[in-house]
């Protein structure tokens, strides 16, 4: 088969699943079959995967079977070799039949519309602005914070009123569960914020059922959609009898004008209404004036043009204006003239015909401007029977909303078209038309040629009245225009049959014999059976309108979309049915999780809101209170205990990151308050000599001391002093000032009443200046001076800078106070920074970059050593972490050491920089600011923010003053005591056996220390092997003890899960484990800590171990 | 109103038309890939009537109907009634969007049976790309292309309006 340059193939599905679909043949080879990658995939059981192939060789189009199982059929048979295929044959696969159709190839692009041509126009200077209207003033520039394009949005932080659940509006229909977690600071640059509901606005009442009844198929299945019974022959042959009937009709309207009136006015016309109603598809098929208006499309002649836009905008109220002038005039002219009509007849007839002969498909006539269509639309939207559109083969396309195409929505798609315009001209139709009818029938027939006008008038009036009934009931009542243009339609149609039920039936009588009349009953039972069925229309129609504004609003923004893969899911559903649930009540969030999996890690991977600290159940940042299931959790330890204590909570408390669950728990994010506070006090031979006690630092250290202090010696004047503006917070979770959208409140470890209750004087903001031990005084540079019998010093530590020149310009930042967070964030914002440095790759270092990264900075971290986290990590599981860093973003620059910063001062070279709080302030005494960092080997590396995380620095200056051994820190004895009596340290600033950890836990048991010995117990710290568990950078790393072996005593067993990229090393030393990585194991650390603290002998599990079983670990027993 | 599903007719760009099943997310990994993917979700169960997600709420996961229905409702303009867009049953995707462009939620999913979800947010997701970048290739490339099939669906239902 050639195909020739204004031909093209399609393959319609006569029939099968997808009947009525249309595949265009575009390429020269084109597969069939069940299988995805198909050119066509048919949803048919019966097809093979690969089906069928139809390739476009030199002689045409070639069907080859690919061996299927069922086979391909050409016209029905089947084939076993490559088969030539013709137009108009059929291809059967499976029980799908194609049509294999050839037609006109794709109408050209249409031409753009065209450009108003400019005329050249002589330059004329700009003519200068009146002056008596003054340019409006430039809009100032409000200073917003900076938002770059590929950045999450970046709220200023929020300020300080405590947190507060928003109110949102319940939803009444069900109990009230939602309570938002979180709510979004408005967007500065306003994007279209989606509404929010009010209050009170109540989610619609959950409908159990689907509103669309399970049925096979759309519910409003168009034309091509439907099956067909009767063939397209057969109503060809009935289009030539009404053709010829109409014309005949048309005829004896001029030889024999009275029997051409009767028939026309008496049968013709009272029955078209009625089929309309009942069986519209019937109709439209056998039109007379339809069946000609295709008659050139059949025979091909058809010029096929697309219809004018004002004929498109205006032909609907052509055909209304037509139908208004035809329906009175007949009281005038058409009842009585047999040859006026008989003209309206055939010019009807030449009408469509012509405008056929013009135009494509029905555009011209049928559904634009025919008189009848108006009132079709309105009595035909809900048939009884349905009839397909036998008319159009195929489908062109050719009108808006087309009626033919989909006879149930079609109506209501105008009713509710975009375009007011569009639907008021039906709406003004149906509005207007039951009065029309009446005053037709109403209004007497004029008697003379003066009574003509006054005929009009009165039937316009009619029509007014109706029209203005319908404007009150759309303008008045809450019900849609749809609703009252059905009540419109159906009281039109009664209202015309009320006339013409006895016209009809006693035309029907007469036919029997002259002067017999219908009796009444007949007449009666007609009109309440055509009630009734009008009734029962009423009803469908509604029920259809709110299946179709259903579908109708269905946005495709909401259409579903499926996962590729179902049975995946279903088994992930399976695998996780049997783990245990956690219900965060207040956030309505049932999350099902591996069981040992913490509450923190759960609540944190569900975006809930919680604080993290130190993972370990010593900082107190995540305090929980657990509803139900307390007894589904993992034991509370030791510590944990303490952190409990110290914060005094109900006794239904844990801390999230401790609780590990391992059975359906019911937990709310907040802890509950106890119903009478508990003592804290614990039983203890203080010494009531010692009656004040100073402590300098309210870290960790510092705050802890003071806890315990107050827990064995009620009476002790305690005073805490610190130097940072805040009370005891989160120093673990500073990073979250940077990048999140926590303020400072989240990050308190402890009430702020905590301090008076336990009568702790606190001195924030505040230095010491000096102390002279001789009187035992701490003189404090704000001219206060505090006697102490003991003094405490915990100080800390401060981030170590190595020397890099210029550094301390503005953009060179440590991360180690929440104001250096507020300050990094607020300067990301003031000079819209797009790139940072940070130098230094360790926790601390990662952890700032990471934090930087999220809040939306491309970042680079130099690392002077060859890998990352060197004190923590072997080179296998730094280099997984690298790999890891840079898939996620980060730029792990190695070897690399920092020697200088560089800035500019320029501020005119950085226009769009210029920051706004500087410009503000008008000084511009700080226009430098950092935008290379020179490394040691020569590199010059360009950034925005240059941050140092190096390591840290205990605060010795003022232990120096006061006189006490310091070699790295403040060394202490086992009693934490200094080279000072009276003068103990713990925390940071303290070196104990030559170790300054910098750990939190490590703080915390010293400051435990230190309380016992300063209130005159006992006390000796046995410095632990040090596990640093964190999550850092969204990688969940445990590191233990000696990690490397070092010597060949030393057996190793690292296991590495390529796929997951997951590590895991344990280093066993004589049968006991003195190291370990776990790199993504974060339920194993309990187990490998355990084991090592407790110095297990692990020789007899070595296999399993080897295997990967290391929950073991935590099994043994001595 | 989008009346371009009714009025599908046959000489407009069939081949451009998105049909059902092009969206589908992730057609082609393999079922490893799939359990792989769905490793590093949370799974959520939910009760009849439960809200998961309100309209302008600040949440940024990925949706994955494991099992039951749910039901999309949007508020009328003016913020005073829902209206309902769709309806999610099992093997669904939903908040996608959301999920790329972190702005609030433009619409609420309220379940209408129990039943679980699987959810992706995008801390997990950036675990997955550091752990998986191919996947997490894979993820994007063909989440922008059901966005963008979304697009050509809206700009059809609104030329669909022109005829």
């Amino acid at each position: 088969m050639q195909v020739t340059g204004r031909q093209a193939l399609q393959l319609q599905v006569q029939s099968g699943p997808e009947a009525g679909r249309i595949y265009r043949l575009e390429t020269n080879v084109l597969t069939l079959g069940r299988q995805s990658n198909n050119n066509i995939v048919l949803r048919d059981a019966k097809a093979s995967r690969l089906n069928t192939r139809l390739e476009l060789g030199l002689a045409g189009l070639i069907a080859i079977d690919n061996g299927s199982a069922n086979g391909t059929f050409i016209n029905g048979v089947r084939i076993s070799a490559p088969q030539l295929l013709r137009p108009n044959d059929t291809i059967q696969i499976g029980q799908t039949i194609l049509l294999l159709m050839e037609v006109a190839a794709p109408r050209p692009q249409p031409a753009m519309p065209a450009m108003p041509l400019q005329q050249p126009q002589p330059y004329r200077p700009p003519q200068p602005l009146p002056v008596s209207q003054p340019r409006p003033p430039m809009p100032s520039v409000q200073p917003q914070p900076y938002q770059s394009p590929q950045r999450p949005p970046m709220p200023m932080p929020p300020m300080a009123p405590p947190y507060q659940p928003p109110q949102r509006p319940p939803f009444p229909a069900q109990p009230p569960q939602y309570i938002p977690v979180q709510v979004p600071p408005l967007p500065v640059a306003a994007p279209p914020v989606p509404l929010k509901p009010k209050k009170g606005t109540s989610l619609p009442v959950i409908n159990r059922e689907p509103l669309k009844a399970a049925k096979d198929g759309p519910s409003f299945p168009n034309f091509m959609q439907v099956s067909r019974i009767l063939p397209i022959w057969f109503w060809h042959v009935l289009r030539v009898i009404s053709v010829s009937c109409a014309i005949a009709t048309g005829l004896i309207l001029f030889i024999l004008p009275e029997v051409g009136l009767t028939i026309f006015w008496k049968f013709f016309v009272p029955s078209l209404p009625i089929l309309f109603f009942v069986a519209p598809g019937l109709w439209r098929n056998i039109c007379p004036m339809a069946a000609l208006n295709q008659t050139p499309r059949l025979f091909k002649f058809t010029r096929a043009l697309t219809i004018p836009k004002w004929f498109k905008e205006y032909s609907y109220v052509i055909g209304i204006g037509l139908f208004l002038v035809i329906v009175p005039t007949r009281k005038v002219i058409f009842n009585q003239n047999g040859i006026a009509l008989g003209i309206v007849v055939f010019a009807s007839l030449l009408t469509a015909f012509a405008m056929g002969s013009l135009f494509k498909g029905k555009s011209g006539w049928c559904s634009s401007m025919c008189p009848l269509l108006p009132v079709q639309r309105i009595y035909a939207q809900t048939p009884f029977v349905k009839i397909p559109n036998s008319h159009c083969q195929p489908c062109v396309g050719c009108t808006k909303n087309c009626y033919d195409f989909n006879p149930q929505v079609a109506y209501l798609a105008d009713l509710n078209d975009d375009d007011p315009r569009y639907a008021n001209y039906r709406k003004f139709f149906v509005g207007l038309f039951p009065g029309l009818i009446l005053g037709f029938y109403g209004v007497a027939d004029p008697q003379t040629l003066g009574d003509v006008p006054a005929m009009y008038f009165q039937i316009l009036t009619y029509m007014c009245l109706s029209l203005g009934l319908f404007m009150l009931l759309t303008t008045f009542s809450h019900v849609s225009a749809h609703k009252i243009t059905t009540l419109f339609a159906a009281a039109a149609l009664n209202i015309y049959y009320w006339y013409n039920i006895p016209t009809l039936t006693n035309a029907i009588a007469a036919l029997f014999g002259q002067g017999q009349t219908a009796p009444d009953w007949l007449i009666w039972t007609l009109k309440g059976l055509l009630l009734a069925l009008t009734l029962a229309w009423i009803v469908r129609t509604y029920v259809k309108e709110s299946l179709f504004l259903a579908q109708a609003t269905k946005s495709p923004a909401g259409s579903g979309v499926k996962v590729g893969s179902t049975k995946a899911l279903e088994e992930h559903g399976a695998a996780t049915s049997g783990e245990p649930e956690i219900n965060f009540i207040n956030e309505g969030k049932r999350c099902v999780v591996a069981a040992e999996t913490t509450i923190l890690d759960v609540a944190e991977s569900n975006d809930l809101h919680i604080e993290a600290g130190c993972r370990m159940g010593m900082c107190g940042a995540d305090p929980i209170a657990i509803l139900k299931g307390m007894g589904n959790l993992s034991p509370i330890s030791e510590e944990e205990q303490a952190t409990l204590d110290r914060l005094g909570k109900a006794s239904n408390t844990r801390m999230a990151c401790c609780a590990r669950v391992r059975g359906p728990v019911e937990v709310a994010l907040k802890p509950e308050e106890p119903s009478e506070t508990p003592s804290s006090l614990i039983k203890f031979d203080y010494d009531p000599a010692i009656k004040s006690i100073v402590i300098i630092g309210n870290g960790v250290a510092g705050a802890t001391a003071a806890d315990h202090i107050r827990r064995r010696h009620p009476e002790v004047e305690i005073h805490l002093i610190g130097q940072e503006k805040h009370h005891l917070y989160n120093r673990m979770g500073i990073s979250r000032l940077v990048y999140g959208r926590s303020a400072m409140q989240g990050l308190y470890l402890l009430p702020e009443t905590w301090y008076d209750e336990h009568k702790i004087t606190t001195w924030l903001n505040t230095q010491v200046y000096r102390v002279d031990h001789n009187s035992h005084q701490v003189f404090l540079a704000i001219g206060e001076t505090l006697h102490y019998d003991k003094l405490v010093l915990a100080m800390g530590s401060r981030s170590t800078v190595p020397p890099i020149e210029s550094f301390g310009i503005p953009g060179t930042f440590v991360l180690r106070e929440a104001e250096d967070a507020m300050h990094i964030r607020a300067f990301t914002q003031d000079y819209a920074c797009k790139r940072a440095i940070v130098a230094g790759g360790g926790l601390l270092g990662l952890e700032a970059a990471y934090a930087l990264l999220k809040l939306g900075l491309s970042v680079s971290v130099l690392e002077r050593s060859e890998r990352l986290l060197s004190r923590q990590l072997d080179r296998r599981a730094s280099e997984l972490l690298t790999e890891y860093l840079e898939n996620i973003g980060i730029r792990v620059v190695k070897k690399a050491e920092s020697a200088a910063v560089q800035g500019v001062s320029d501020m005119s070279r950085l226009p769009e920089r210029v920051p706004l709080r500087v410009q503000q302030g008008g000084s511009g005494q700080t226009t430098d600011h950092v935008t290379h960092v020179i490394l040691k080997d020569g590199r010059r590396l360009s950034c925005d923010i240059f941050l140092v995380a190096a390591g840290i620095t205990p605060n010795i200056e003022l232990a120096k003053q006061i006189g006490v051994r310091i070699n790295k820190g403040v060394v202490i004895d086992d009693m934490m005591r200094t080279s000072l009596p009276d003068v103990l340290a713990a925390g940071d600033v303290a070196e104990f056996e030559g170790q300054i950890h910098g750990l939190w836990p490590v703080a915390t048991e010293q400051a435990q220390a230190v309380a016992i010995n300063a209130v005159g117990g006992q006390q000796h710290f046995k410095a632990a092997i040090p596990v640093t568990a964190l999550k850092v950078v969204g990688v969940e790393l445990t590191s233990v003890g000696q990690f490397d072996p070092k010597g060949p005593e030393d057996y190793v067993i690292a296991l590495e899960d390529t796929q997951a990229r997951h590590y895991r090393k344990l280093v066993i030393n004589q049968g006991r484990v003195v190291g370990a990585i776990l790199l993504g194991y974060p339920l194993l650390t309990s187990a490998v800590s355990t084991a090592i603290k407790k110095g297990y002998d692990v020789r007899p599990y070595i296999p399993q171990l080897q295997a990967g079983n290391w929950e073991i670990l935590g099994k043994l027993a001595g | 109103m989008q009346f371009s599903a009714f009025f599908g007719y046959p000489d407009q760009e069939v081949s451009v038309i998105p049909d059902d099943s092009e969206l589908v997310f992730l057609p082609n990994i393999s079922e490893e890939e799939w359990e792989n993917l769905l490793n590093y979700t949370e799974t959520l169960r939910f009760h009849i009537g439960d809200v998961i997600i309100n309209q302008g709420e600040d949440d940024r996961g990925l949706y994955f109907v494991v099992e039951g229905r749910l039901q999309v409702l949007s508020l009328e303009p003016g913020g005073e009634s829902w209206r309902s867009l769709a309806e999610l049953a099992s093997g669904a995707i939903f908040g996608e969007q959301a999920f790329l462009d972190g702005k609030p939620r433009s619409a609420a999913v309220r379940a209408i049976s129990d039943g679980t979800l699987s959810r992706l947010n995008p801390e997990a997701f950036e675990k997955l790309a550091g752990r998986e970048p191919t996947l997490a290739y894979a993820i994007l490339f063909d989440l922008g292309r059901i966005l963008s099939l979304r697009l050509r669906l809206m700009s059809l239902s609104n030329r669909g309006q022109e005829l």
